[in-house]
């Protein structure tokens, strides 16, 4: 039973996520906004964080990197729906930036799964 | 535009005609008016001289004559003969003695006065009642008593009398006067004309006493001269019956003071004038016809000199109106001829300016096409991806739910089957999604090592799930050594679009697709390989259908951008000839051959590259190793140190350095060069920027990788400088850093990698 954040500003793709995660009997915390997920974060670590990349003013990649900053050991999964912005996608940079995986929307729900199951750390299965 | 006609009176010709008669004209009249003014006054003058002179000579002559007469009067009345009947005083007697005397001395009448004023004379002789004449001659006969001999002129019933009185006298005492009396009167005025070449006209007490001239209007026709007054001064001009004269008018001396007499002396310059006239007749008569011819002659030179003028003004019409074949005729070597030259010149310059434009025009129209449509395109991938992204969440909404769902299905029921039909929608719209964000991705090619055997694979399993259920789809790979360099993204694109247009092709009766990969060896003037090719090893794809086929017009057009043979709507156009750029840009080639009817075969040739690590496939997950000689800048030790561990581990030989002004130095002076330098972007001194700059200019074929702790600043994520080759941001990824690394040394200026 693990505690897994998600953070997206999409509500349907927070549904989706709970679902999922609920399916497998994690507990999940949502937020919709990075603000709101770093001061629900702070009140209560999770074991794992899902973050959406693109929301107002980049917030999901200097919340990876804040997480990264201040909890090095920290899982973070990102997901995105691409889409062009600069000259680069955003995923290969949440990569640079400590995100452990990326995962390209729209996602099924195995590819999530299976991207928990990796990061969770191990006595929490 | 039509020239304005030419209105007769500003024609060239008549510009220059009518200053030249009008100068020709004034040179002619003006100095002969002068000349003949001159001359008629030289003439007035001429005879005013002779007026003068005449005068003088009249004057002096009667003078003389007066005196002669007097001389002569007074001798014979000094005869004893005379005295004699003098003494007398018997009238028959003297009476007698007058006519004897008359006869003597040729006067007209004689007169003689005794002492006591008696009077007597001989009346024969007398022109009118003898005591007017007595009366008349009064005086002068006194003066004579008185003992002076003396002459008079006086005025008689409208003549001019003489009368010349002299004393009779015996010892001193006087007896009486002789008086005798000369009519002034034609003869004497004629002879006097002749005399001196005049005409002499007295005059007394206003009328005509006696003239050499007889005109009807002679009295009024003097009248000029008679007005002058007391001036009298000089010649005057008077016509008189026509005849041009010069006239002088003066008093007889010897009339009396209170009875002027006078005379008017006339000497005509009429001749002279008339052979003057008739000269500048003829003289004008010459100029006109000099004037004339000379005016032709102008006239015709003229319109000989302007001939070209106007076969200039042809050919500037025509060349106005867009003839620009037309040329001037070179007639002379004048001004003219060489207006006619540069005309020609300019003609021609024209002609050439004219082509040349209408080439840029039409370059700049193409251009100006292209650039609308390229234009159109990158905003179209401006809103793909500004919807991609939106859009992917819906879709995985849709999916994810879908998925949900279906996993709580029973199986077999209509509900299942109908959620799989909703998920295969969802598929099909990802795949969608990707492929126009894939579209609307105009990267710069991102070279790395690309085994195109995956390629393949991802691209014929998208096609499957979107291509209809007519068109089969099958692979053929014939070789292991399959990796090129490039960008895969772009050769998957060109790959899955070869297929697309496959599909197209054989929408309507359906077909085959295969799509066949194999290895090719190149040799120099192989058959069936498109020239442009190098020699060397290659992969060849081929993207063969079984439908339609292209027509064989079409074949050549076929990589031309914008040409398609889709309706409106259905394709851009673009496919093939981004493809072609795209492989150009690989260093391959594409070809087509094509069978109507039975179907076409796309080639693609893409040079062998082998890969700089063989044994590893790349992936997101995997580091990449290689070999090769780096140079780690940073002025912060512990992350140097860290650098160099992880380097090393990877099969790279590193040298550190952390000051960047040695560092240059250093790569300046390293020989061989190093491969590839990863340096930190702030530092002290010499900053990560300038020394990528540095470096790019000494050492071009060492790449470069710039670190940095900050999310880009300085914007290089967009716009990388040039020599850069990767910018990696801290916490360094190591896997990230390891496939940078691997993509810049392999895509080194002169790579060191060889071909087989």
């Amino acid at each position: 039973m693990s505690r897994i954040l998600v953070i997206d500003d999409d509500q349907q793709v927070r549904a989706l996520l709970w679902e999922i995660l609920t399916d497998e009997g994690h507990e999940v915390i949502e937020a919709a906004d990075g603000v709101e997920g770093m001061r629900k974060f702070r009140d209560q670590p999770t074991d794992l964080v899902i973050t959406d990349l693109i929301m107002p003013e980049r917030e999901g990649l200097e919340i990876i990197n804040q997480l990264r900053r201040e909890f090095p050991s920290l899982g973070v999964i990102a997901i995105s729906g691409g889409g062009r912005v600069g000259a680069s996608d955003y995923l290969p940079i949440a990569h640079m930036l400590g995100a452990r995986k990326v995962i390209a929307k729209p996602f099924s729900a195995g590819e999530i799964l299976q991207a928990v199951q990796e990061l969770l750390p191990p006595s929490r299965t | 535009m039509k020239p304005t006609l030419r209105r007769p009176w500003s024609s060239f010709q008549v510009k220059i005609l009518v200053p030249v008669v009008g100068v020709m004209g004034v040179l002619a009249v003006v100095p002969m008016w002068f000349a003949s003014r001159h001359m008629a006054a030289q003439l007035s003058a001429g005879a005013a001289a002779n007026a003068t002179t005449a005068v003088g000579i009249f004057q002096s002559q009667q003078v003389i004559r007066a005196n002669n007469l007097l001389l002569r009067y007074g001798d014979l009345t000094s005869e004893p003969r005379f005295r004699a009947v003098a003494q007398q005083h018997d009238a028959a007697t003297l009476a007698f003695s007058l006519k004897e005397l008359l006869g003597d001395l040729g006067a007209d009448f004689a007169l003689y006065t005794e002492a006591d004023y008696r009077v007597f004379t001989n009346s024969e002789a007398l022109p009118g009642p003898a005591a007017r004449y007595g009366a008349a001659a009064a005086d002068s006969a006194a003066e004579a008593l008185r003992g002076t001999k003396n002459s008079t002129t006086v005025a008689v019933d409208r003549r001019i009398y003489e009368f010349h009185s002299v004393p009779v006298s015996i010892g001193n005492s006087v007896l009486g006067a002789v008086t005798l009396g000369r009519e002034l009167g034609r003869d004497a005025v004629a002879e006097f004309a002749r005399l001196t070449r005049s005409q002499l006209v007295l005059l007394a007490d206003g009328n005509i006493a006696a003239s050499t001239l007889d005109s009807p209007d002679l009295l009024a026709e003097l009248a000029p001269l008679r007005a002058q007054g007391a001036q009298r001064a000089g010649a005057l001009p008077v016509t008189v019956k026509g005849e041009h004269y010069v006239g002088v008018i003066g008093t007889l001396a010897s009339s009396r003071p209170d009875h002027p007499l006078e005379y008017v002396l006339l000497s005509s310059f009429e001749g002279p004038l008339t052979s003057l006239r008739r000269s500048q007749r003829t003289l004008l008569g010459m100029q006109i016809v000099v004037i004339f011819v000379g005016v032709s002659g102008v006239a015709f030179a003229i319109r000989r000199v302007s001939r070209p003028l106007r076969d200039l003004r042809d050919t500037a019409e025509a060349v106005g109106h867009g003839d620009f074949s037309r040329r001037v005729r070179v007639q002379s070597y004048d001004e003219c001829g060489e207006l006619a030259v540069v005309f020609n010149q300019m003609t021609t310059n024209l002609l050439a300016s004219r082509a040349e434009l209408e080439e840029t025009v039409a370059t700049l129209q193409a251009t100006q096409t292209q650039l609308v449509q390229s234009e159109k395109l990158r905003a179209l991938g401006t809103l793909a991806g500004g919807i991609a992204h939106d859009f992917n969440n819906i879709l995985g909404a849709i999916l994810g739910f879908g998925e949900l769902a279906l996993r709580d299905s029973p199986a077999g029921t209509r509900n299942e089957r109908s959620l799989k039909q909703i998920m295969t929608a969802g598929q099909r719209a990802k795949l969608l999604v990707r492929q126009i964000l894939s579209f609307s991705r105009q990267s710069e090619p991102r070279l790395e090592t690309v085994r195109l055997a995956s390629i393949l694979e991802e691209t014929v399993n998208l096609l499957r799930a979107t291509l209809p259920p007519n068109v089969q789809i099958g692979t053929r790979v014939d070789l292991s050594e399959d990796a090129t360099t490039g960008d895969p993204t772009q050769l998957h694109q060109i790959l899955v679009n070869l297929g697309t247009n496959a599909a197209y092709a054989m929408r309507k009766t359906g077909g085959m697709l295969t799509y066949t990969l194999a290895s090719y060896q190149v040799e120099a003037g192989a058959p069936d390989v498109p020239p442009r090719l190098e020699p060397g090893r290659y992969l060849r794809v081929e993207v063969t259908d079984t439908g339609h086929g292209i027509e064989p017009a079409m074949l050549g057009r076929i990589f031309d951008p914008f040409f398609t043979t889709k309706p409106v709507g259905e394709g851009t156009g673009l496919g093939l000839s981004v493809a072609h750029g795209i492989i150009h840009q690989h260093g391959g080639e594409i070809s087509v051959a094509s069978t109507l009817g039975k179907g076409t075969t796309f080639t693609v040739w893409l040079p062998y590259r082998a890969p700089v690590d063989s044994a590893t496939p790349p992936g997101p997950e995997r580091l990449i190793r290689g070999v090769g000689r780096i140079l780690v800048v940073d002025d912060d030790e512990p992350i140097a140190d860290m650098l160099t561990q992880h380097l090393r581990d990877l099969g790279y030989e590193v040298s550190t350095r952390e000051d960047s002004v040695v560092a240059l130095e250093t790569i300046r002076t390293m020989e061989p060069p190093f491969d590839l330098v990863i340096t930190d972007l702030s530092m002290p001194r010499l900053s990560g920027l300038e020394l990528s700059a540095a470096i790019f200019h000494l050492r071009p074929e060492t790449g470069v990788i710039v670190c940095t702790g900050s999310t880009d600043p300085h914007g290089l994520e967009t716009d990388l400088p040039p020599g850069i080759g990767a910018l990696i941001l801290k916490p360094i990824d190591f896997v990230e850093l390891s496939r940078a690394i691997n993509r810049v040394l392999s895509t080194r200026p002169s790579t060191t990698q060889s071909i087989p």
